[in-house]
């Protein structure tokens, strides 16, 4: 079995003219990732030693839920998320290092939404692409040098958000002033 | 060569590099009615099937996805808090794990075991244990998971042929999907009081 998590960022100028791409297999998921489907598959929530660590750091006790996993929707905490540190990726990352913030400011991106495909299946592939285009209105060109994941994951009732995926990119993608970067994470299995 | 292409990275290159990100892991042990150990199979799952992606698809969109059961009915399933529910007690074989005499190859359309073996002390039956379970850990740069379940022969005879397993798990209440589908390499024979445990390692690693 090959079950895998691909992504690829294309940064275009505002021309919409691609000027660099990249496209590989992700380094990782999380921790946090398998302790959500833990915690889906089992109910269990992890005690005090073991709780899942959200974005801002807090540890939370997840409980299983029908929104835990959202990628969609919101702008600030879910969905693909770029930043702009380089720090190699450690299985108990809970954020990205220096995410980008939603905004026309200088080093902001207008993040729009953030979309999820349905499965589509060729011979005996499964896949689906979670994708999102930022376009930088700062006025001045942002590096971007690591992409991920934020999801939302459920304590009882109230919603929280955690890092499920982290990446830094194999070359630093300068993303110009009036461009876009669209970055889309298929997952994968083969059978 | 132009600025586009001098930036381009090229992924049958770094594919090479590095491992999957995510692993499933299959433990099948066989043992007597002492506890002694028979037969051990230890290898990487075959697969997630197709159930499991659509599910997740759900999830990550917040939207209702056509996901087929293990009846092989399309059932249209929103996000649930049910959703991948594995961990099933005694006698239930709606979820948990599942073993079979089914030898067709896997194929990622697959959604259910070709040929389960049923609850009970009948032929051919097993009793199914309550699905148990590790809690994530993170060992180096891996973090993993279990769940394990062991079956009892109480036939009377032995059950031979065993050569499937797999994972069903709720979609949302009452519906049931299979996750996981496993052709062990090799026939698996379960004596008349002995057992088989099957474990599922889940793990990520960076």
């Amino acid at each position: 079995m090959k079950h895998e998590l691909w992504y690829s960022v294309v940064v275009r100028d505002r021309q919409g003219k691609v000027v660099s791409r990249e496209r590989r297999r992700s380094r990782s998921f999380l921790k946090q990732w398998n302790q959500l489907m833990f915690a889906q598959m089992t109910d269990i929530r992890l005690p005090t030693d073991d709780k899942l660590k959200d974005i801002d750091g807090v540890l939370i006790s997840v409980y299983p839920h029908e929104k835990n996993f959202r990628m969609e929707s919101h702008t600030s905490y879910s969905g693909i998320f770029c930043g702009t540190g380089d720090t190699a990726v450690a299985i108990d990352d809970y954020k990205l290092e220096a995410k980008i913030e939603n905004g026309t400011g200088p080093g902001q991106f207008s993040y729009l939404m953030s979309t999820v495909g349905a499965v589509s299946i060729s011979d005996s592939h499964a896949q689906f692409v979670v994708s999102r285009s930022p376009v930088n209105n700062s006025g001045d060109t942002i590096t971007v040098r690591e992409v991920g994941i934020y999801t939302s994951c459920y304590v009882t009732t109230a919603q929280w958000w955690m890092c499920a995926v982290r990446d830094v990119l194999e070359t630093p993608q300068d993303v110009p002033a009036g461009g876009a970067i669209t970055v889309d994470y298929t997952l994968e299995v083969v059978a | 060569m132009n600025q586009e292409s001098e930036n381009i990275i090229d992924e049958e290159i770094v594919e090479k590099e590095l491992e999957p990100t995510m692993g499933l892991d299959y433990l099948v042990e066989v043992t007597d009615k002492d506890g002694k150990v028979l037969q051990r199979i230890s290898a990487p799952s075959r697969s997630f099937v197709r159930q499991w992606y659509d599910l997740m698809s759900a999830h990550c969109d917040n939207v209702a996805r056509i996901v087929k059961d293990t009846g092989g009915i399309n059932r249209s399933a929103a996000p649930h808090e049910n959703g991948w529910y594995a961990r099933a007690a005694a006698g239930i074989t709606g979820y948990g794990h599942r073993v079979g005499k089914g030898t067709t190859a896997v194929t990622i359309s697959d959604y259910a075991l070709e040929s389960p073996i049923e609850e009970g002390a009948g032929l051919d039956q097993l009793e199914h244990g309550a699905v148990s379970y590790a809690k994530p850990a993170v060992a180096g740069s891996t973090c993993s998971f279990w769940l394990r379940r062991s079956m009892l022969n109480s036939s009377g005879s032995t059950i031979t042929g065993i050569k499937e397993i797999g994972i069903y798990t709720r979609i949302a209440a009452p519906y049931l999907m299979c996750g996981v589908r496993d052709v062990l390499p090799s026939e698996v024979y379960i004596p008349n009081g002995g057992a088989i445990t099957v474990t599922y390692t889940f793990k990520v690693t960076v």
